[in-house]
């Protein structure tokens, strides 16, 4: 279980996240949504200790996160930023591999060869294995990021460890398939025991899968539950100034319906 | 999940063989670097001197004495100057990178400078405690203090960002040349043309029991950075991501430049300025094989050898009986080697 109490992030005099509050069992897929500037991806940083803390605190298992060994975290834990430049002619299988790092002590690399190869064929990106991640498109080039994190949490996974997957708008650069796709993936790692924390922008790809949502406005938690009960018209309207509903029809994954005079 | 592997099998192979492939090279370079030279020595009469030849002859002098702790030297700073070079690409995550953009070269000047100017004056006791090694000693210890200036700014508690290490050296760089350009003012002819010519770089004149300890510390320092091959490459997919997958940037960044102020500064204390080594060689070396530093690492080090002999070799017999400045060599190669690396990377991001 991963659990953030009371958390503030200021820098300066801007209070980037207020009181926060999330708490993620393993086997649930939590979506955090927001407005731009809401503290989003500020909340996802904070969970990685990518920025600093001035109040609150976060567990891992109950384990406050600086008590952890980094390492030991790694083992456990992948992260998906939004930044993934490398200027650097990298192989997308090294790339890949580089997830090897923490778990080359323990497991033998056949086994972590054996996880990369599943991770690439996960994501679609086996036939992309032997080309230099700087030639590929912006999608690929996420998804091979996404096989990386897998990979990661692949070792654990198969034991059946508590893991974690912190994920920073995945599905900003793919096409729709794909989008459906990375979503549904992380569904399936949270099924197999994983908590994952994804940061979504389309409310309707967040309805379609997440078990839970926490709405930020401002840095603070406004909002948090089933999906069904948060986004409706009232919530909406209050948060993105917008009239508009979830809609769901039979055999169909929801969208967002809005309405024509909600823009003017 | 076999069939992909086995495909990697060959590319994996292939770079395995050019590093030995290097390796052959830097020995057999080393071999034509001490058989050329004023003194003629033949192939044959060069296994037999290696080997054994006890006799008291000129050519076992020219060997033992000169030739051989030099090609020695020469191969140990192409090395270090390689190696640092290509660490610090890494930890810049920028292959443009060069240990002299943050202060490192410069602090060695600056106290190779100090020691040729001051030695008769303000450091008279330094020179005489350390006669001969005066110099080698300045250039040695600028390095270091001016690293540990620039490692204090840039780190606050546990952090130590690269652009406050970039922004230190630049500012350090700028007041180090200030105080070097003061002692150029107040040095006299000689002291002026020896500041001048260490400027230049020069492999020559040293004795074994001079080099040793630069070798000691650039291999070790070499070692160091081929052990932190596998944490440099995932560093490359940037900080964050680096330390998600479970590597410890801070203390991977300290170490890299920990261990190339300690190269460059063995390196350069008794050789003086030699340019663009530290650039180059991690470049081609990185077009050859990418960006691998499990490969890269010892391929810099071999190439770094195998260019520095080379232009040795051009410096010592290009104007016979006299040597060129081998920084002149290596940077009137290195330029225009810098200039066309430049403009394909500009055509290759469209501008």
């Amino acid at each position: 279980m991963l659990q953030a109490k009371n958390i503030c992030v200021k820098f300066g005099s801007n209070t980037l996240l207020n009181d926060a509050e999330l708490t993620v069992e393993c086997g649930q897929l939590h979506v955090v949504i927001g407005p731009n500037g809401a503290g989003k991806s500020t909340l996802l940083k904070a969970l990685c200790d990518d920025v600093p803390l001035n109040t609150g605190s976060i567990t891992y298992q109950s384990k406050c996160m600086n008590d952890y060994k980094p390492t030991e975290l790694a083992q456990c834990r992948a992260v998906l930023t939004q930044n993934y430049d490398c200027d650097f002619p990298f192989t997308v299988q090294e790339i890949v591999d580089m997830s090897h790092f923490v778990h080359s002590e323990y497991v033998p690399s056949e086994q972590l060869l054996s996880y990369s190869k599943q991770a690439l064929d996960t994501l679609n990106v086996t036939e992309l294995a032997n080309k230099s991640f700087t030639l590929l498109s912006g999608g690929e080039k996420q998804r091979v990021q996404f096989a990386r994190v897998l990979c990661q949490l692949l070792p654990a996974l198969t034991q059946k460890k508590p893991c974690y997957l912190l994920i920073d708008e995945p599905t900003a650069s793919l096409d729709l398939y794909h989008q459906y796709q990375v979503m549904k993936l992380a569904r399936d790692i949270a099924n197999q025991g994983t908590a994952v924390i994804a940061v979504v922008h389309d409310l309707a790809l967040a309805a379609s899968f997440a078990d839970a949502i926490t709405m930020l406005e401002k840095g603070k938690v406004v909002a948090m539950g089933k999906p069904a009960d948060i986004l409706n018209r009232v919530q909406l309207q209050k948060t993105y100034q917008i009239d508009a509903q979830l809609s769901k029809q039979a055999e169909h994954l929801p969208s967002l319906n809005i309405a024509h005079t909600a823009i003017q | 999940m076999l069939a992909l592997s086995q495909s990697f099998i060959p590319v994996r192979s292939a770079k395995r063989m050019l590093v030995t492939g290097l390796l052959v090279v830097c020995f057999l370079i080393g071999l034509i670097s001490l058989a050329i030279g004023g003194v003629d020595i033949s192939l044959s009469q060069l296994v037999d001197i290696l080997s054994y030849g006890e006799a008291n002859s000129l050519q076992h002098a020219v060997i033992w004495e000169i030739r051989l702790p030099r090609l020695l030297l020469t191969m140990a700073v192409g090395a270090g100057l390689a190696a640092s070079g290509a660490a610090m690409q890494a930890i810049f995550r920028n292959p443009l990178a060069d240990p002299g953009l943050i202060g490192i070269t410069s602090g060695a000047a600056l106290g190779a400078i100090a020691a040729i100017v001051l030695g008769n004056s303000l450091l008279s006791s330094f020179s005489e405690t350390y006669g001969i090694y005066a110099v080698p000693m300045g250039a040695f210890l600028g390095c270091l203090v001016i690293c540990a200036l620039v490692y204090k700014l840039s780190s606050q508690g546990n952090q130590f960002t690269i652009i406050s290490l970039l922004l230190a050296g630049i500012a350090i760089n700028a007041i180090v040349s200030a105080f070097i350009g003061i002692l150029t003012l107040i040095s006299s002819d000689a002291e002026l043309r020896d500041l001048t010519f260490w400027g230049m770089g020069s492999l020559a004149g040293n004795s074994f029991k001079m080099i040793t300890p630069s070798l000691v510390i650039i291999s070790v320092c070499c070692i160091f950075f081929f052990k932190m091959a596998k944490p440099l490459n995932i560093y490359l997919l940037g900080e964050q991501q680096a330390k998600h997958l479970g590597v410890n940037v801070t203390a991977l960044k300290k170490q890299a430049f920990i261990f190339t102020a300690l190269c460059i500064g063995a390196s350069v204390s008794l050789t003086g300025m030699i340019g663009f080594v530290g650039f180059i060689v991690p470049h081609i070396m990185r077009l050859l094989m990418g960006p691998d530093h499990r490969y890269l690492m010892p391929a810099s080090i071999f190439g770094g050898a195998i260019l520095l002999s080379l232009a040795d070799i051009l410096a010592r017999t290009l104007i016979l009986p006299s040597e060129l400045p081998i920084g002149l060599i290596t940077s009137a190669i290195g330029g225009p080697f810098f200039l066309v690396m430049l403009l394909k990377t500009y055509q290759s991001r469209g501008f």
